[in-house]
């Protein structure tokens, strides 16, 4: 994997969190990575500390019936009056072996398309913060 | 810690945007009202460290971690 420049993601998405993702206080600005190879695994990196980076996928490839409540007070924060303008990421903790690789649904990262701005969202529905990602 | 004795019906102010108020009391169980901006998240203090123990798993440093994992998504045949 290449290490991020941050004077050449010009042209990569560039996510601003509203409200910092908790445990990293300092870390505001992300890229938004995909993995080239039209495969639904992205890579969130901190543009001021690019080896932080955190894996993320979308729900549906692997998750097909999941789908979040999101609250006005999101909607909000997002500056976004439609359900439709978000992207929504779960955040992926690796383990030794695929079958260990988890999911948290319990907190999607979503993100306003048109803005770019996103925050990490504790759902208030009752979903598992690590869901095996596979089968 | 500032510790303040409150009674059923009765807030506190937390700043000059946050008030908490104790809307009921039984037994062991006490129900609060929060009342904050948008931009201030609320939580209940067990899930808020939760999830900043996943994210602090969650987080990567290592590229052949990173790599390894992304790979194993790849190859990965996702549900259905």
């Amino acid at each position: 994997m290449t290490r991020i420049d941050p004077a050449s993601t010009e042209d990569l998405p560039t996510i601003e969190f509203s409200t910092p993702m908790p445990g990293f206080p300092e870390h505001r600005t992300f890229v938004l990575v995909g993995s080239g190879e039209d495969e639904p695994v992205f890579t969130l990196c901190s543009v001021d500390e690019p080896a932080l980076r955190f894996i993320v996928v979308p729900p549906a490839p692997f998750f097909p019936d999941y789908a979040p409540e999101i609250g006005d007070q999101v909607l909000e924060q997002l500056a976004t009056a439609k359900a439709d303008d978000l992207l929504v990421l779960l955040v992926v903790t690796g383990g030794d072996t695929p079958a260990q690789a988890t999911a948290n649904l319990l907190a999607p990262v979503v993100v306003n398309r048109a803005t770019r701005r996103a925050v990490q969202v504790i759902l208030s529905e009752d979903l598992p913060i690590r869901a095996p990602l596979l089968p | 810690m500032l510790v303040l004795t409150r009674r059923t019906g009765d807030s506190i102010r937390i700043g000059d945007e946050v008030t908490v108020t104790v809307l009921d009391i039984r037994g062991d169980v006490v129900r609060l009202g929060i009342q904050a901006p948008r931009s201030v998240a609320v939580h209940r203090d067990e899930v808020y460290r939760e999830l900043r123990r996943a994210n602090e798993e969650a987080a990567v440093t290592d590229d052949t971690v990173a790599a390894g994992l992304s790979a194993i998504l790849r190859q990965a045949k996702p549900r259905n």
